[in-house]
């Protein structure tokens, strides 16, 4: 137990870590921090009221024991049907989600490549730091650096999902009617939750995993490359290779196994809203999710193994 | 220091291998040093060994394998066959153990010029897992040590190459190592710089460092180091103390005879005698003097003053002139380069 914490303890008192946290406080100094503070406040904010619409009720109106999507009057979801709100936190997010896999990638891809054109890395690697420490100081530093966006999406993605289940759009529909479905069905059954569970968790793990994914694969080719333009341009590349072979295999499944990869949203309006649609569709979200994140740890290793053989 | 080492030549002069096992005293050694890029061999078999508290001077011409050698006992290049052992440790499988008993300085080395001299030496001695309530007051230490203290709080980059140069040094003794390895520490150096380099490597000698430092400039080494090693075409030429190589060019001695008057007579005179292989000529610190070359040790050379006192020159000087490391490097190497 003492070894496990011991182990924690070194990966995140890793001196590149601290470092990178050091420099990211004083480069928030000033009116910056100001700046900071008010936009993680107002952050603050747009979370709690999410939180309040969504613990204020469920939209769906259960009355005459039939389904019926549209939001009541009463309750804080049906401001304007949550739409809104939604679209800004969509908006937001989704620009962050976009753009930031793109720029993270660039912090990796340039990171051991500079260290070895300015002549560190060779004085890194012969301190007390292992291969794997050096790969993971370089992997956290974008994530440290850009850590408002970072966290922007980390807010914001679970709210999306959140606020869209008390709006009843897109994911939430189906979570909403997981549980309105399951429990309507076998009150007692906790499957219906579960699967909630789940599709909350594949949403919010979706951005994380793909910038890992392309972080890990700038870092990789980071160790290969002998400049840091090359390092981008090939990152660049490989990340465009990805992201097609990754549409290529989606497609190609949902081909074989429609029901697989078919839109959640689709899947409600349809009458097919049987519980097992909606364990498929949750489970080919989650297998992207899982290939991204292996993707990502044979990478990492990739790394390690590189580092010790440069 | 008694001496642990034993003279080696190249090419089968003393016939037997350098060295046969692990060295008790040794704090480096290596066995059977080999080393291929593709079809290049950088080293060939090496056979090294760096008593502990010796400055050990390594030279050699350029790709003669010396940065090879000094990467593969750092642990930043795994050898294609044989063994290091560095304090004890292999550095093939104790790479961790290597790390700690050694500071080693590159001879490319960048520093983080985005950081302020004392961040710099914390970051590092971060690194090496010195506990952070302890870094500050080292940190300070080392700073005095290679006198940077007044530049502590100033940005990396505002610091000039010698000083870098130190700063670099101190980064290497963050963790107090048992050995240094320093790969051409005063390369690029202004003249002070150097000196400064060279007083910093004498005062780490006596605070019981052992030091493995590469160099081009042999005058140098000769002023600091107690033992030299010479390395070319990746193999080791000659190894041994600063008084043995010097022995090794003493077949032959120069003596630089000073009369008073007669100077041609006695060129004459010298040259007519046996033993004697060239006599020059030459003005220098100011004085004419005769550069005598002849086969022979001490006896030879008393023979020699007393002849030539008989024969009525008015010998105002006799010096035996010494054989500098140069003349060694000169005489043991052939400008192979693998």
């Amino acid at each position: 137990m003492s070894s496990v914490s011991t182990r924690w303890r070194r990966w995140l008192c890793n001196p590149l870590i601290q470092r990178e946290l050091a420099r990211s406080w004083h480069k928030y100094s000033g009116v910056r921090r100001v700046l900071l503070m008010i936009w993680m406040a107002l952050l603050g904010a747009v979370v709690g009221c999410g939180v309040v619409v969504v613990l204020s009720g469920s939209p769906v109106d259960l009355s005459g024991g039939e389904f019926n999507f549209q939001p009541r009057g009463t309750h804080l979801a049906a401001l304007g049907t949550g739409l809104p709100v939604f679209c800004l936190l969509g908006a937001v997010s989704s620009i962050l989600s976009g753009v930031l896999p793109w720029i993270v990638p660039v912090f990796t891809a340039t990171s051991i490549v500079r260290e070895r054109e300015q002549g560190t890395l060779d004085v890194l690697r012969v301190t007390l730091l292992t291969e794997g420490a050096i790969a993971w100081g370089k992997l956290a530093q974008p994530f440290l650096r850009l850590w408002p966006a970072i966290l922007v999406i980390l807010f914001l993605s679970p709210l999306q999902v959140i606020w869209a289940s008390g709006a009843g759009l897109m994911w939430g529909q189906p979570m909403t009617m997981f549980g309105i479905i399951g429990v309507t069905a076998n009150p007692g059954a906790i499957a219906p939750w579960l699967g909630m569970l789940a599709l909350f968790f594949i949403g919010f793990f979706k951005p994380w995993a793909d910038l890992i994914l392309y972080a890990t694969i700038g870092l990789f080719i980071s160790t290969w490359a002998r400049s840091t333009a090359f390092a981008v341009a090939l990152t660049y590349g490989a990340i465009l290779v990805t992201r097609f072979s990754f549409g290529l295999l989606t497609t190609f499944l949902s081909a074989l196994f429609p029901f697989l990869f078919f839109d959640p949203m689709m899947v409600s309006m349809t009458e097919a809203t049987s519980m097992n649609m909606f364990w498929l569709s949750a489970l080919g979200a989650a297998l992207v999710v899982f290939l991204s994140g292996v993707g990502a740890a044979v990478l990492f290793g990739g790394t390690v193994w590189r580092l010790r053989r440069l | 220091m008694s001496s642990n080492y034993h003279l080696a030549l190249r090419g089968g002069d003393k016939g037997d291998p350098i060295f046969t096992g692990r060295n008790d005293v040794a704090i480096i050694e290596t066995q059977g040093l080999t080393k291929h890029y593709g079809k290049l061999t950088a080293l060939k078999s090496l056979d090294l060994l760096v008593e502990e508290g010796a400055v050990f001077g390594f030279v050699g011409p350029n790709g003669a394998g010396k940065t090879t050698t000094m990467r593969i006992l750092s642990t930043l290049l795994r050898p294609t066959s044989g063994d290091a052992w560095v304090a004890g440790h292999s550095v093939l499988t104790d790479r961790r153990a290597v790390r700690r008993a050694i500071g080693y300085m590159p001879d490319f080395f960048g520093v983080y010029g985005d950081m302020k001299v004392w961040e710099y030496l914390d970051f590092f001695a971060a690194c090496y897992e010195i506990p952070a309530e302890t870094r500050a007051r080292l940190t300070d230490d080392l700073l005095a040590l290679v006198d940077l203290a007044h530049r502590r709080d100033d940005y990396v980059d505002a610091l000039s190459r010698g000083m870098k140069q130190r700063l670099c040094l101190a980064r290497s003794l963050a963790h107090d190592p048992q050995i240094l390895i320093l790969d051409e520490p005063a390369s690029g150096l202004d003249p002070r710089a150097r000196i400064e380099i060279r007083e910093l490597l004498r005062e780490l000698q006596l605070m019981g460092k052992t030091i493995l430092v590469s160099s081009h400039i042999l005058s140098e080494i000769q002023e600091v180091c107690t033992h030299i090693g010479i390395i070319e075409a990746g193999e080791l030429v000659a190894m041994g103390t600063l008084a043995e190589m010097r022995q090794l060019i003493r077949a032959q001695c120069i003596v630089r005879v000073t009369v008073a008057e007669r100077f041609e007579e006695a060129q004459a005179w010298l040259e007519a005698r046996p033993g004697v292989l060239d006599v020059a000529l030459v003005n220098e610190n100011g004085g004419r003097h005769l550069l005598v070359t002849m086969s022979g040790r001490d006896e030879t050379l008393s023979e020699l003053l007393g002849e030539l006192i008989g024969a009525g020159f008015p010998v105002v000087g006799f010096q035996e002139k010494d054989g500098d490391l140069e003349d060694v490097f000169m005489r043991l190497t052939k400008g192979i380069v693998s």
